[in-house]
């Protein structure tokens, strides 16, 4: 007698659920579909558009880390953009000061955002409430140092000088260039990231995210899972940080405040919550729609206020809880007519 | 060494002032089924915590396999072999059934957070391997035709089964149950008594922790009795029915009322 | 700078947080709400108070601060039948209710930029120059307007909680929700009680803290560091979160003097991790649920 008759007694041995490598499949597609809107457009419409594209591109990786953080293991933080502004300072000051050289210098600055990360969990080793509150507080402390440590960051005023993008001896600094590097940063990511919640771990944050108790239960060790999800949130915001001053050609504490953090939640509370391509379209929206209204700029920050309040009330599964809502309703509307009774 | 697989020796529990076990020590067989019972308060629930690790003991030690493992926090004491279900189901509201039970294999899977990424091979056969034995748990537990269907949107029964299929992901080789039967009807009671038999038959070890005294006394090889946080008796389902103690207990003394 | 003064100042401004933060911790009480809009509420009594007084210059200060405390907590009344309650009632998630107190925060931030222009405001009455000299020191009257009110504040709590029914069931919904709905105390009812009061003090910490300072539509900010102290003197308790005012004050205005002022806010927050690094439930912590 074994142990695991329990197991085979009626089982027919490689039994798979159609459904679920569906959509996995499912989500290979968007992914395919989300790259390729991008590699398309933006250089079709030229110009401006892949300026824009370049910037969306960045803030969507940083959503996309924060959605596993927030919207897969339910680990709220309200001070991301401390992350990016961590990354953005180390790689361009190794660049800068050391000559490190820019792959290297990217690397080191995505690991230094994601140990801040693990510092910050580590000292606030909390649950719930406190922990919102704490990340709250390191981004302010971040944000504050990163302006007044005037001898390292420039204060205020920030760095200008940023040196040029350098690979392997050839210097892009082009628009089309650093739309294309921001697009693989983009593609890279987004992949890791689908390919970590296809498996082992993304079940276990998204059981962390959904049941903390039941999660321990079945042994998966909470503690150590929320360090891991928190530091891989923080390396995608440094990743995204390093290419922000390229583009812009300076740095600046002004992009790294509370308010910043703010619009990457709703990045993510728009887009869906714990779904990756929404995180990508919810930073389109974000990024591009005020692009175009710069005229009502003052408005800026309320219509962010009403779009987040508004979704949270209609759409509480943001735009791709929508999507999917009508996909299978189309699928449901086929369905019968494909098997008639 | 005896054919003891979980043992607790003179295990106490305070909160405050309050002794919710107090110096209780007994064993369970390997492979048996074992009952937990006692009045309201008895500190069966605080017992069957300390067992799995929820809350720490005051004094005293849980022994595994011979192995003490005291001081193991909850998730661990899985991957050495003890899995517990809750009194109202515990589950990932936002996963399919399918996924669920995937969860549930955890502490059997390999792939790690960079694997998850970088591995490619290795990934698919674990993933291959984790989703063919969850259907096969899904079947058992007659389940299989609801794999793809949210957690939250089946029916009580199911969500019951469902988290004892997690459970059984684990493989462990103690199981759990607290009140396992709680807000299920006849049928459905049957279906887990038959369930549970099933386990113990292919070796697993399952304590039970109860208050329908007809099912726990019905299925049980072996029943610990708690009264106030104290040991009260061991027996067998019929040595126990016909102790003075027990019944005093559970009964009260003639003036008092029915309690359990 | 004196140091005398230094603490006096110090202390006052705590008083400030410290009402903020009773709302903060009051919500949190009855409806196990964050509510980040806490510091905006603030915002706007100091603006309310700065219309009233607008319309109506000659008004004594008190009147001033009751309109405000009256006009906010009809408000806050408003916001929690129409936005939290809905959503509380569907059972929301944590992160949910978050991101909507967030999003009503910045809403008010934003509507008050549209409404009373983006350059602070300052209230032009005698009072926000009127210096009085207590044993040589010259202080602010303000100060003693705001250390007053703390202290009825603090009384009128204490006898709302222990001697009135509504403290009483305020006090019972915070420890078991589902035992005192089942006792007849509508959970609904308190939490709008809650909102109310928190509301009140928080438009009566703005409109306290403009003679001293100015009012901004950005002064969420301020009231945020409450939040800080709130958490310092574990969240729920009154005593607490008087007490984690006074401390976030003294810290920022002390270690401003030493470190710099321009890292007031991190003091804050910094001794706010430092505290839960020590006691992972604040100060006053008393063994309750948290959120």
């Amino acid at each position: 007698m074994s142990s695991s008759t329990a197991t085979s007694a009626a089982v027919p041995t490689g039994s798979t659920s159609l459904s679920l490598q569906r959509s996995r499949r499912t989500d290979w597609l968007v992914f395919l579909v989300v790259m390729a809107t991008f590699a398309l457009v933006p250089p079709l419409l030229g110009g401006f558009a892949l300026y824009i594209a370049t910037i969306v591109a960045i803030f969507a990786i940083a959503a996309l880390g924060l959605q596993i953080m927030v919207g897969l293991a339910g680990q709220l933080s309200l001070g991301h953009a401390a992350f990016l502004g961590v990354g953005a300072y180390t790689s361009v000051l190794l660049q800068k000061l050391y000559g490190v050289p820019f792959l290297a210098a990217v690397a080191i600055a995505t690991l230094a955002s994601a140990l801040v990360g693990l510092l910050m969990g580590q000292l606030v080793r909390l649950s719930g409430i406190y922990f919102k509150i704490a990340t709250f507080g390191f981004g302010i402390i971040v944000y504050q140092l990163l302006s007044n440590w005037s001898s390292v960051t420039g204060g205020h005023t920030g760095l200008i000088g940023i040196p040029p993008i350098r690979i392997l001896g050839t210097v892009f600094r082009d628009r089309l260039s650093m739309f294309i590097i921001a697009m693989i940063y983009l593609a890279v990511t987004y992949a890791l990231l689908l390919r970590l919640t296809h498996g082992r771990a993304g079940r276990a944050f998204r059981a962390l995210g959904q049941n903390e108790a039941a999660a321990q239960s079945i042994g998966i060790p909470a503690a150590s899972y929320k360090m891991a999800v928190i530091a891989i949130g923080c390396g995608a915001a440094g990743l995204a940080g390093t290419l922000l001053p390229h583009v812009y050609n300076f740095l600046n504490p002004e992009e790294f405040t509370w308010l910043q953090s703010l619009v990457l939640l709703i990045i993510i509370t728009v887009g869906g919550l714990g779904s990756l391509p929404g995180a990508i379209v919810g930073a389109v929206v974000l990024v591009v729609v005020p692009e175009y209204l710069r005229a009502f700029q003052e408005y800026k920050m309320l219509a962010y206020g009403v779009l987040l309040i508004v979704s949270m009330i209609f759409m509480p599964r943001g735009i791709a809880g929508i999507v999917q809502g009508l996909v299978t309703r189309i699928r449901g509307r086929h369905a019968p007519a494909e098997t008639p009774s | 060494m005896t054919n003891t697989i979980l043992a607790t020796e003179k295990l106490t529990r305070s909160f405050g002032g309050l002794v919710a076990v107090d110096d209780v020590t007994f064993a369970v067989e390997r492979g048996s089924i074992h009952g937990l019972i006692g009045p309201n308060g008895a500190g069966k629930t605080t017992a069957f915590n300390l067992i799995s690790g929820l809350i720490a003991p005051s004094s005293g030690r849980v022994l595994f396999d011979g192995r003490d493992i005291t001081s193991l926090p909850a998730h661990a004491r899985v991957a050495t072999g003890i899995c517990r279900t809750f009194q109202t189901p515990q589950l990932f509201e936002d996963m399919t059934a399918l996924e669920t039970v995937m969860t549930g294999c955890h502490v059997k899977g390999r792939i790690g957070i960079a694997g998850g990424m970088f591995k490619f091979a290795a990934k698919s056969r674990e993933e291959a391997a984790i989703e063919s034995k969850s259907m096969g748990l899904l079947a058992e537990i007659g389940l299989a035709d609801h794999a793809d269907v949210q957690a939250r949107n089946l029916s009580y029964g199911q969500r019951r089964s469902l988290e004892i299929a997690r459970a059984l992901a684990a493989e462990p080789s103690v199981i759990l149950f607290d009140e396992v039967t709680a807000g299920l009807n006849p049928v459905e009671t049957d279906f887990i008594a038959n369930l549970i038999r099933r386990l113990r038959d292919t070796g697993r070890t399952i304590v039970l922790v109860e208050h329908d005294m007809r099912f726990v006394m019905g299925l049980s090889d072996r029943v610990t009795v708690l009264n106030f946080g104290r040991l009260l008796a061991e027996g067998t389902p019929a040595e126990i029915l016909s102790n003075e103690q027990v019944i005093e207990a559970y009964l009260g003394r003639p003036k008092e009322k029915v309690r359990g | 700078m004196n140091a005398v003064i230094q603490i006096l100042s110090g202390l006052t401004i705590g008083c400030i947080y410290g009402l903020v933060a009773l709302g903060f911790s009051m919500i949190f009480r009855a409806m196990g709400l964050v509510n980040f809009a806490q510091g905006d509420i603030m915002m706007l009594g100091g603006f309310l108070g700065y219309t009233a007084l607008s319309i109506a210059p000659e008004l004594p200060f008190v009147f001033i601060l009751v309109i405000a405390m009256i006009a906010t907590g009809l408000f806050g009344f408003v916001i929690e039948r129409v936005a939290y309650r809905p959503a509380l009632k569907r059972n929301a998630d944590q992160i949910y209710l978050v991101l909507l107190t967030l999003g009503i925060g910045i809403v008010l931030a934003n509507a008050a930029r549209l409404f009373w222009g983006a350059n602070p405001v300052v209230y032009k009455i005698p009072l926000t120059f009127d210096i009085v000299h207590v044993g040589g020191y010259p202080l602010p009257r303000v100060y003693f307007y705001i250390v007053g009110f703390m202290t009825l504040t603090i009384i009128a709590l204490n006898l709302l909680f222990t001697k009135t029914w509504t403290g009483l069931a305020l006090r019972a919904v915070s420890q078991d929700p589902t035992t005192s709905r089942l006792m007849g105390i509508d959970p609904g009812r308190s939490s709008s009680v809650a909102f109310v009061i928190a509301s009140m003090l928080g438009a009566a910490a703005g409109v306290l803290y403009a003679p001293l300072f100015y009012v901004s539509f950005d002064m969420g900010a301020v009231g945020l560091k409450a939040f800080a102290a709130a958490i310092i003197g574990s969240l729920g308790s009154v005593f607490g979160a008087v007490v984690g005012g006074l401390i976030v004050g003294l810290a920022e205005t002390i270690g401003g003097q030493i470190i710099g002022t321009e890292f007031q806010d991190s003091i804050a927050f910094a001794v706010m991790i430092a505290v839960l690094l020590l006691r992972p439930q604040g100060l006053f912590a008393q063994n309750r649920r948290v959120a």
